[in-house]
């Protein structure tokens, strides 16, 4: 056996000893690999060229006109390219290709956390990026120095567009982590490309609206909105995050949670923010808001809160509902917090539980917020209660029914149920308008006959239709039978979660 | 050496920790396996063990379950029913304590690109949580045991399939494993690279004492280096135990020892032929040139007999030799090729 001639350890080796491994071994990929130095260049030879090219344009102009702005405009062109489209798409690539290279299944079985591998792919392109900035850095500050572009725009601008990268890049992780199927791969490239060259031209266009308009940072309404983003954009990335950690975690191991939690945070950040600017203009207000500006706030809240639980819960609901003997032998072995707990943790009872209890706090908070500023609008109140009794009818049915086809058919996977699930929606929706073609429906055109219709109704509802507390009734209805048809099953996911972990499992018995 | 394997028939309550009744440690153990795919029973019903220091042929067709079965103990697969253990931890709920002491080596190789020897072991090091003189000393052991260290700066994606291989089986000894896991480690490999592969193999199981589950084609090659083996087709264990145990069972469920012998003769095979004929015990005789090949059912009392006899009878005997059934033929016999 001969001896080893392993190098000696750098002095950059010994600073990255306690760096994310992945994130060392991408640095020293990166460095030799020909697409970041071949992007790197061209970004430093685009910019030179633009700065030659401006200055010979200009002449002695450049003295005395603002062109500072349409110079950054340009280098920001540049910086753009390799920051909201080279750098997410790597990091899409990243996740994708360690499937490809089948590196991923040998990566998967070492230590590293699925958190960490995140981690590392995510810090790989905040560096990227932040070498693209360095580039970039010294023809921005060639900008600032010809007239027409302060050094707070171009700080502003350079920061969020790099919090919009970190969040491209996150999305795009994210995205990666469903690839698990090489034609799915490539809908997802070409998928991710068109987005990517959207959120690219997006960011020129803001950019170039804010060069017009500069920000107004004395006002008030700047730092709300600020403020309400930048906890937005936290938000989601803590639920991209899950999301990615969660489809790299282990099959038994828990992949819902953080999930769970990450939305329910973001739900409850909506309200909040909706509250607070409820508060504000009924307290410390300037100016008055008017009933209307304030239904349509809720609306839109409601509208998008609905659809997150819709989705969400086309995930949660539909799971299988027994946990995994590692998940059960994981929970506290306090019974109050596994009985808290309880709607945050895998399965699709559980999961069903957990939206509902959200729709419920949606439905409360809009009426009690319109309580409270007085803008009583029973359209509003009504539009926000059916569209609840929509999404908790539509899981709720879909949940039920893949049980059912569970039982009889065994496998029946979670994937099927997602179909089943949209399937019905789809059904629903078509349903009233085939009925309509037939001439003995054409007169019964009474809202009630599109009741299965979520779309139709939710309009009805809307605009303040005469029949609208017979149609929330009927949704009503409708809706506790199938959390009735549901309550077993959420039974059931109570007593396995309240059984003590320690003991032995009920199947294991068997 | 000794063999604990064997197959278990019973079903056994699933507990957290396998404690064998017999007190001796266990470094690996399937019990019940069900894997299915739909309606696709990959493996069914598994059950096998091996103590530490072992070396395990697992031997099946393609499609057999074997490589789903070695997923399974690696922590990459959940099986549908039962379990899996290595030195008493569960796959299905401990394979983060798992992963710490079992190395897999799977039968693709993946490579990233822009990455040497070196960076590519150093980074698995890191992977696996060393630090420091510890990285540095893991990466060093490996690759004075795999003898890479000279292509330490080599970048992975032009080392050869042997070297590939080497530098595979480096990366699942980094964190020095005692329970190995290598599917089809010699697959494409060149005859010299096959038998340093396979050299390397049985000094991690003698010296360095670590149990290995091996799965291979050439199975002349895996009987020179495994205690034992075990037979899988169509999901199911057919046979399993030593070599010699498993030959004897064959032989056993024949219920006669037949076997091919070859004489070599300097001259008159036409002579030695028609003598042949007359002997008890003998059939199905063939010439060729001065050989003369046939079946024999007699034990070895009476192969020594009929040496005797032939040589005083004046044949001039240059060879006589009978082929000894070795695992390919005990594969043959008990696999009937069922493809999944």
């Amino acid at each position: 056996m001969s001896s080893a001639t392993a190098p000696p350890l750098s002095r950059i080796d010994r600073a990255s000893e306690w760096l994310n491994p992945i994130l060392v071994k991408e640095s020293r990929q990166s460095l030799k690999s020909r697409q970041f130095v071949a992007t790197f260049f061209l970004m430093l030879t685009a910019s030179w060229l633009i700065s030659v090219f401006g200055v010979v344009v200009e002449g002695a102009g450049a003295e005395y006109r603002e062109i500072g702005r349409t110079f950054f405009f340009n280098y920001y062109i540049v910086l753009a390219v390799a920051v909201f489209v080279v750098v997410p798409f790597s990091a899409f690539r990243s996740l994708l290709s360690e499937r490809d290279l089948h590196t991923w299944e040998v990566l998967s079985i070492t230590t590293l956390k699925p958190r960490e591998i995140v981690w590392g792919k995510l810090s790989s392109a905040l560096l990227q990026i932040f070498i693209y900035y360095s580039a970039i850095t010294p023809f921005m500050a060639f900008a600032k120095l010809l007239k027409g572009i302060d050094v707070v725009s171009i700080a502003l601008v350079l920061v969020a567009s790099l919090v919009g990268s970190m969040m491209l890049s996150l999305i795009a992780l994210t995205a990666g982590t469903f690839g698990n199927q090489r034609y799915w791969q490539i809908f997802m490239t070409l998928g991710m490309l068109i987005a990517l060259l959207n959120a690219f031209g997006a960011s020129l266009a803001l950019v170039n609206g804010v060069l017009e308009a500069p920000f107004e940072l004395d006002s008030a309404a700047f730092w709300w909105v600020a403020g309400v983003i930048a906890s937005f954009v936290a938000a989601y990335g803590i639920l991209f995050l899950q999301i990615a950690v969660g489809q790299l975690t282990f099959d038994a191991d828990n992949r819902t949670t953080g999930v769970r939690l990450a939305a329910a945070g973001i739900f409850w950040l909506a309200v909040a923010w909706l509250a607070a600017w409820l508060q504000w203009h009924s307290y410390f207000g300037t100016s008055t808001i008017g009933s209307n500006e304030i239904n349509e706030a809720l609306s839109i809240l409601a509208t998008l809160a609905a659809i997150q639980w819709g989705l969400l819960g086309l995930i949660t609901a539909t799971e299988t509902d027994p946990l995994s003997r590692r998940v059960r032998r994981g929970q506290s072995r306090f019974l109050i917090v596994r009985l808290l707990r309880t709607p945050l943790m895998p399965g699709g009872a559980r999961g069903y539980l957990y939206i509902i209890l959200h729709l419920a706090a949606l439905a409360i908070f809009v009426v009690a917020a319109m309580s409270f500023s007085f803008s009583n609008n029973e359209a509003t109140c009504n539009y926000v209660l059916g569209l609840c009794c929509y999404v908790a009818f539509y899981l709720g049915l879909g949940s039920a029914v893949a049980r059912l086809a569970r039982r009889v058919f065994g496998d029946f996977r979670p994937a099927h149920a997602r179909v089943l699930t949209l399937l019905l929606v789809a059904l629903g929706s078509i349903l009233p308008q085939t009925l309509y073609f037939f001439e003995a429906f054409r007169t019964a055109s009474r809202p009630q006959y599109w009741i299965t219709d979520p779309f139709h109704t939710l309009g009805n509802l809307a605009s303040g239709n005469t029949h609208s507390t017979m149609l929330i009734m009927l949704l009503a209805g409708g809706t506790a039978v199938v959390v009735l048809l549901n309550i077993p099953s959420i039974l059931a996911t109570f007593g396995e979660v309240t059984r003590n972990p320690a003991s032995p499992d009920a199947f294991e018995k068997k | 050496m000794s063999t604990t394997l064997e197959i278990q028939t019973e079903p056994i309550a699933v507990a957290q920790q396998t404690k064998p009744a017999d007190g001796t440690r266990v470094a690996f153990e399937f019990r019940n396996i069900h894997r299915y795919f739909g309606k696709l029973k990959a493996v069914s019903d598994v059950s096998f063990q091996a103590g530490p220091g072992q070396v395990v042929g697992f031997i099946g067709p393609n499609g057999a379950g074997k490589t789903t079965s070695m997923r399974i103990l690696a922590t990459l697969d959940l099986p549908t029913a039962g379990d899996a253990f290595v030195e008493g931890f569960s796959v299905v709920d401990d394979p983060d304590k798992v992963r710490r002491i079992l190395g897999f080596m799977p039968d693709s190789f993946g490579r990233y690109p822009n990455v040497n020897v070196f960076e590519y072991l150093d980074f698995y090091a890191r992977a696996y949580g060393f630090r420091g003189a510890a990285r540095r000393d893991a990466v060093e052991r490996v690759m004075a045991f795999t003898e890479l260290g000279r292509l330490a700066e080599k970048p992975i994606d032009t080392l050869s399939k042997g070297l590939s291989q080497r530098l595979g089986l480096g990366r699942t000894l980094i964190h020095d494993p005692r329970v190995l896991i290598l599917d089809e480690p010699a697959a494409g490999l060149d005859p010299r690279a096959r038998v340093e592969l396979r050299e390397l193999i049985h000094l991690l199981a003698t010296d360095l004492q670590k149990t290995i589950l091996i799965s291979s084609h050439i199975l002349t090659e895996l009987s020179e280096i495994c205690d034992s083996a075990v037979i899988i087709e169509a999901g199911k264990i057919l046979a399993s135990g030593t070599v010699a145990e498993i030959l004897d069972r064959l032989k056993t469920r024949r219920g006669r020892t037949t076997s091919l012998l070859t004489l070599r003769v300097l001259r008159h095979a036409e002579q030695l032929e028609r003598l042949l004929l007359v002997q008890p015990y003998v059939s199905q005789i063939s010439v060729g040139g001065q050989s003369v090949s046939f079946q024999y059912d007699g034990d070895d009392a009476a192969r020594a007999a009929l040496l005797k006899l032939l040589i005083d009878q004046g044949a001039e005997v240059v060879e006589f030799s009978g082929k000894t059934e070795n695992l390919e033929d005990a594969f043959m016999a008990i696999t009937e090729g069922i493809m999944q």
